[in-house]
């Protein structure tokens, strides 16, 4: 049942899309590779458990894991990066690094090392069209990143803010110097992109019903390549590349059996990615 | 050092001199050790540049530094990045730039980096304009230009301080820097040496020898 797959692969695509999309749009503004997005992508699960624990709403779960995560990543950017801007790339890396291994610490030590359902309920609503199924749980996953990429989308394009955001990307100081509030930007930059994560943490807990410390590991790891894949601070490749490796590890999985696990297959991508073709994917030409 | 409404002041020096960092000291983007800054009286030493910008002073860098990436018109939208998009003052800024240089209305929809480098410097400077401002902070405006684009760009400036804008302009071509200006300032190794009107400095024989070819 191909199409099925196909269906399934974009969707869990559609899902590291998001969280990586958010990376490298931080990337872009700060160049620093942020891997504590992947703690922010399992804050955002973590919250939303408990909103939703609360109110029984996923709408207000979704809501408060944004709310939560966007809270965090600006803490992150105002009192770890902003002070270590000027040093080496190295330093904020090895901070960065350092964050997400304190959060998922955190984790455990407030909610138990075990995984935690997250038991959210639907009314079902299920599509089948031609013995092609797609899932209550899909279908919010799909309404959500397509309504959260939609909205980057405009902000980007569409707003002064956006326009700010690739100013600062090209050239920080120049920007500065045409008015661009510079803190400000960075700021809404790590606050939206944080925002993504978090939706991404909330679905795939909701999709897996499981919310566990760690959960942030594996999707650290691939969304490094999946940024990669897509031309570091490039969001158009980014969400190429993301959509592309939850295709092919799902077409992968179900024709080939489990003989490749499955999160190596992102990493395959990005080797034979990095030897072919370094700048990305869907690098711009002559862009930077 | 004083710039007063309506001069041209020209800073000339050799490389390494200071002159990019005293025009980025005014600009904010590096910050003064020592001294204070004013403008139009007021104390902006410690101001961040994005409001710097917003009192009126405009800057056109060092090298260009338009921003490859982005359209022409966006790079015009940038230089008045303060003003909203509703705001009236942003359409006369495009209608100013458009029309002192018709070839950027012409290449609005071209993406920076493809620009020739002369259109690079117009765009640099229309820029600069966009926010309608009092002063205009610009760095080594002929670097990289042929003859004909120097020459250009200086009657534009020239334009532009004929109609009441105040200049103030670092250069390595010092005789055209002085040649255009009111007052000048000469630095060396980070210390201003000579201060007088463009008449004085052009009779002067240390700047005759070292900075205007005997
Ligand atoms: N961030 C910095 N750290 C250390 N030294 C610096 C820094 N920026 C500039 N300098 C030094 O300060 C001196 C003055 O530099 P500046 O760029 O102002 O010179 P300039 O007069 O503009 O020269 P040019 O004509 O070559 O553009 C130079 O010796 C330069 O190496
Ligand atoms: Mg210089």
């Amino acid at each position: 049942m191909i199409l099925q797959q196909l269906v399934n692969g974009l969707i869990i695509g559609s899902v590291y899309a998001l969280i990586a999309l958010g990376l490298t749009m931080i990337y872009g503004v700060l160049r620093i590779l942020h891997v504590a997005h992947a703690g922010i992508y399992a804050l955002g699960a973590y919250a939303g458990l408990v909103a939703y624990g609360l109110s029984q709403s996923f709408l207000l779960a979704l809501l408060a894991a944004m709310v939560v995560a966007g809270a965090a990543g600006f803490g992150i950017q105002r009192y770890i990066y902003r002070p270590l801007f000027g040093t080496s790339p190295l330093v904020p890396l090895i901070a960065s690094i350092g964050l997400f291994i304190f959060m998922e610490d955190l984790y455990r030590l407030v909610f138990g090392p075990n995984i935690i359902p997250l038991n959210a309920v639907w009314p079902s609503f299920a599509l089948e069209w031609r013995g092609v199924k797609v899932t209550e749980t899909q279908l919010v996953i799909l309404l959500v990143t397509g309504l959260l990429l939609a909205f980057v989308w405009f902000f980007t394009e569409k707003t002064r803010l956006g326009l700010a955001w690739k100013a600062v990307a090209q050239d920080l100081e120049i920007a500065q110097a045409m008015g661009v509030n510079a803190n400000l930007a960075v700021a809404s930059n790590v606050v939206l992109g944080s925002v993504l994560a978090a939706a991404a943490g909330l679905l795939v807990a909701a999709n897996y019903n499981e919310v566990y410390p760690t959960m942030g590991s594996v999707p650290a790891y691939k969304m490094l390549a999946i940024v990669v894949l897509g031309g570091l601070g490039n969001p158009v490749g980014t969400v190429l590349a993301g959509l592309l490796i939850g295709l092919v590890e799902t077409l992968v999985v179900a024709y080939l059996g489990y003989k490749l696990p499955r999160d190596a297959i992102a990493f395959l991508a990005l080797i034979l990615v990095l030897m072919l073709k370094p700048q990305g994917l869907f690098a711009r030409k002559g862009g930077g | 050092m004083r710039v007063e409404a309506g001069e041209w002041v020209s800073i000339i020096g050799a490389n390494g001199a200071g002159k990019t960092t005293t025009i980025k000291t005014i600009m904010g983007l590096v910050t003064a050790r020592r001294g204070k800054i004013l403008f139009n009286g007021r104390d902006i030493t410690n101001l961040p540049p994005w409001e710097r910008v917003e009192l009126g002073i405009s800057y056109v860098p060092e090298g260009r530094r338009i921003f490859p990436e982005l359209t022409v018109e966006e790079n015009l939208r940038l230089g008045a990045f303060r003003l909203t998009n509703r705001d009236p003052r942003l359409k006369e800024g495009f209608e100013r730039v458009y029309q002192l240089f018709p070839r950027l209305a012409e290449r609005r929809r071209q993406l920076g980096r493809t620009l020739s480098g002369g259109e690079q410097q117009m765009l640099a400077l229309g820029r600069a304009l966009m926010p309608g401002p009092r002063l205009l902070l610009i760095d080594e405006i002929s670097m990289g230009l042929m003859p004909l684009a120097v020459n250009q760009a200086f009657h534009s400036l020239w334009e532009l301080n004929r109609q009441g804008m105040t200049i103030l302009l670092v250069e390595q071509n010092a005789r055209k820097a002085i040649g255009y200006a009111t007052r000048g300032y000469v630095l060396e190794t980070g210390r201003l040496v000579l201060a007088g009107t463009a008449a004085e400095l052009a009779e002067n024989p240390r700047v005759r020898e070292a900075y205007l070819g005997g």
